[in-house]
């Protein structure tokens, strides 16, 4: 099948190295700390943080930084198959581990210690990508609920079709078999926080499919920026001049 | 089913209710117990407390109170779950909970055959059973199901209204409506409190005109009463029972 | 910036007091009249790849209700109909009561009400969903996620479950003498069913379509609270109200369910049919927002075909 026409378009009319339409909106759920919507093409996703609060089990508390914890769950009717297991099933489990870890290293834990702080990602609806859609929407939620972080995670998803290494593959292209490699960067940094590939691919072809998922990442995080700004300034205008 | 002026199949009019049963102190190791039986449907409830609570689950203002469905077989499923809401939040009603800050009070249901009105013959075991416990109440709870039996001859009146149906009644109903009312000076109207009796919890299935409704309710309301005065006598009976010396 | 704080201590110290000064005044802390609900929004195919859904906000409580089609074999009982099973779940997002271990008691209730109200109203005839009679019929899955439960739970979940249902399309199937149900293919590759290897000439296409829907019901959550009746109740305020009615009514009129799980009040018939009087204008006002949504849906398709 081919996935990259030779007039170098793709299924749904995009470059190579295209990212799908984004689309953010902070603060969408009023009783949560923090809460994002974002949508990646036709991958939508909510993300809501609640914290920084006190642990809920006693025992699993850190005296020297906070104690994060992270839930993946897919609503039944995101995927085109009815999931019969939204949540507790092996690849939630797996992917709520893995949005962890990827936070855990852009939040400041060692200014909150002994206290909890809750992720939670709701999959509305899944195209593709789901994995990066998630952190790039916890990232926002948390910068919602103001929980200090050294920088903004950016992931993007990055493959290899018909010779041409594409960004961010949609659910199409994502089942064609070829590799798919999930990055997430903090940008200032230009550190990497998480990495996953699946199927393989050869070295030199990793480095070149690697650079443009890393630029992928450094363009939705400008993106994020924006968005956020654009939310401060809102928020600056309804509560009016800070006085000191 | 029947036709205006005639009898149900049990015999009943449409506002006889079936007899009622109500035995107390069944249960020895629970503070109190009553099993009701309202012919076909009966139901054995037990209740313990007012008790210790875990600290995670204790109210420091007032008792909370917990109920546990047991279908007559299998498990809980979705509609034991809502039962046991609804029936813990119709209790909550009348329990002077305030009185056993940090104490717990569990009330465990056992069904042990159904023939309709299941959850109104819930209602009124649980009201025994607290009696039956000595936790103090605002009031006596009387539940009663109504059936709404499909309109066949377009008879018109109060003639389809049929109290305490059994499960055949209740299933081949056009709409059921359970009520439990309670009686006390503490009913609430938009310009003061009214004697008499006040609904407590309702919940229906099936589709029906309002007025059907409130026409229902009325039945209801003198049905209470004949359950109320029944209660009173079983407990008075249960009383002298546990006063007459041993010779 | 300090009364401010100051009424923000108030509220968290003395809630019921502080709830009851605005009562007085015939107001709620949010600025609403006691019988007025807040304002409600429906967004149809808010999920692409659900077979129907809807994203219904009342204020801030947020519900998107999404329902897909699977096939399945009919009953002995009822051959000529298929099925609908409906879920309800509080994902840990949607309120900081809502924790993963321990399942609110809202969960159960919405369920079997929505459920109810549907059936009782007689909203989908499940004769719609049949494919081929006794070998194939479609069960719908009705999921109606929360995401923000700020009160009135059952009102918007009602709402949610009635608009995804208008949403709703049956996708185009064909069906084999054996009841294999196949999906139609659009474009090119459909159309010729003989040369698909289905060497039988009965196979039977079943056009794409959308339910006629019947009485539609429309819930008001009525929260009681010292003898005021307050409407559409957020989450504040049902943690002070002393016992809820949730009235649903149809279009013309018709009761199809009245629920109030206990609660410390009892009602007397005066105060039931106030209620009823409020659900009443509630329903019209719902059902306006519904059409008007469902029109400006329609308009929104037209345009981008």
């Amino acid at each position: 099948m081919e996935y990259v026409s030779p007039e170098g378009l793709r299924l749904d009319g995009r470059r190579p190295k295209e990212v799908r339409q984004l689309k953010c909106e902070l603060a969408v759920l009023h009783r949560a700390d923090g809460s994002a919507y974002l949508e990646m093409g036709n991958t939508k996703v909510l993300a809501t943080v609640y914290g920084p609060h006190e642990v809920s089990q006693r025992s699993q508390s850190l005296h020297d930084r906070a104690l994060v914890h992270c839930e993946y769950s897919m609503a039944t009717f995101s995927t085109g198959e009815r999931r019969r297991r939204p949540k507790g099933d092996r690849r939630s489990v797996e992917l709520s581990l893995v949005i962890r870890q990827s936070m855990e290293a852009a939040i400041l834990t060692h200014l909150l210690p002994r206290t909890q702080i809750d992720i939670y990602v709701q999959v509305l609806q899944a195209d593709g990508g789901t994995r990066a859609a998630c952190i790039n929407a916890a990232t926002l939620a948390l910068a919602d609920a103001g929980v200090p972080m050294r920088d903004l995670v950016a992931s993007c998803a990055a493959g290899y079709l018909n010779g041409t290494p594409l960004l961010d593959l949609n659910y199409v292209e994502d089942s064609a078999g070829g590799p798919d490699l999930t990055v997430a960067l903090l940008p200032k940094a230009e550190k990497v926080t998480l990495l996953q590939m699946d199927s393989k691919l050869p070295l030199d072809t990793f480095e070149a499919v690697l650079g443009l998922a890393m630029d992928g990442c450094k363009a939705i995080a400008a993106h994020m920026r924006q968005a956020l700004l654009e939310h401060t300034r809102k928020q600056a205008v309804v509560r009016g001049p800070v006085r000191l | 089913m029947s036709s205006q002026g005639s009898l149900r199949k049990d015999g009943r009019t449409f506002n006889q209710l079936r007899g009622m049963v109500c035995d107390r102190g069944l249960l020895h190791r629970a503070d109190g117990s009553a099993k009701w039986s309202q012919d076909g449907t009966s139901v054995l409830v037990g209740v313990y407390g007012p008790k210790n609570m875990p600290p995670k689950r204790e109210d420091p203002e007032k008792a909370v109170l917990e109920v546990l469905w047991k279908p007559k077989s299998g498990i809980q499923g979705p509609e034991e779950r809502e039962a046991e809401i609804i029936l813990r939040r119709t209790l909550e009603a009348v329990v002077l909970a305030p009185l056993f800050p940090r104490a717990g009070i569990s009330v465990v249901v056992q069904v042990i055959h159904d023939d309709g009105s299941l959850l109104s013959c819930a209602i009124n075991a649980a009201c025994a059973a607290l009696v039956d416990a000595g936790i103090p109440m605002t009031g006596l709870l009387a539940s009663v199901t109504i059936a709404l039996a499909k309109r066949d001859d377009g008879a018109g009146g109060g003639a389809h209204l049929q109290l305490d149906p059994t499960r055949e009644e209740q299933d081949g109903a056009q709409a059921t409506v359970c009520l439990a009312l309670e009686t006390t000076p503490k009913a609430a109207t938009s310009n003061g409190s009214v004697e008499g009796e006040a609904v407590v919890t309702s919940t229906t299935r099936g589709a029906m005109a309002i007025e059907e409704y409130l026409e229902a309710l009325d039945r209801c309301r003198m049905a209470s009463r004949t359950i109320n005065a029944f209660a009173r006598l079983s407990l008075d009976k249960a009383q002298r029972r546990l006063e007459l010396p041993g010779t | 910036m300090d009364s401010q704080l100051e009424a923000e201590a108030f509220k968290r110290i003395y809630p019921e007091e502080y709830f009851q000064r605005f009562l007085s005044e015939g107001t709620r802390p949010d600025g609403r009249p006691l019988g007025r609900a807040r304002s409600t929004t429906i967004g149809f195919g808010a999920v692409s790849t659900a077979d129907g859904s809807a994203l219904v906000k009342i204020g801030s409580t947020t519900l998107l209700a999404g329902i897909k089609l699977e096939v399945m074999t009919p009953t002995a009982e009822a051959p000529d109909a298929g099925k609908i099973a409906a879920t309800f779940e509080m994902p840990p997002l949607c309120s900081p009561d809502a924790r993963p271990e321990r399942r609110l008691e809202e969960t159960s209730v919405v369920v079997q009400q929505v459920m109810n109200a549907i059936e009782s109203a007689g909203l989908v005839n499940t004769k719609e969903l049949l494919i081929s009679t006794g070998k194939a019929a479609w069960v719908a899955y009705l999921d109606i996620y929360c995401l923000d439960a700020d009160g009135s739970l059952l009102d918007a979940a009602l709402l949610a479950a009635v608009a995804a249902f208008a949403d709703l399309t049956l996708p185009p199937v064909r069906v084999n003498p054996e009841g294999h149900v196949l999906p139609v293919l659009s474009g090119a590759q459909g159309g010729n069913l003989r040369e698909n290897g289905d060497a039988s000439s009965e196979v039977v296409t079943v056009e794409r379509r959308k339910l006629t829907l019947g009485a539609m019901p429309w819930a008001a959550t009525i929260g009681l609270y010292k003898g005021h009746l307050i409407v559409d109740p957020t989450a504040e305020e049902e943690a002070l109200l002393e016992s809820t009615v949730t009235t649903i009514l149809d279009e013309a009129g018709r009761l199809i369910s009245l629920f109030k799980p206990g609660g410390i009040t009892a009602v007397t018939t005066a105060l039931i049919q106030d209620c009823v009087e409020l659900t009443r204008h509630r329903a019209r006002e719902l059902k306006q927002i519904l059409e008007e949504s469902s029109q400006e849906d329609e308009d929104e398709g037209d345009e981008s075909q």
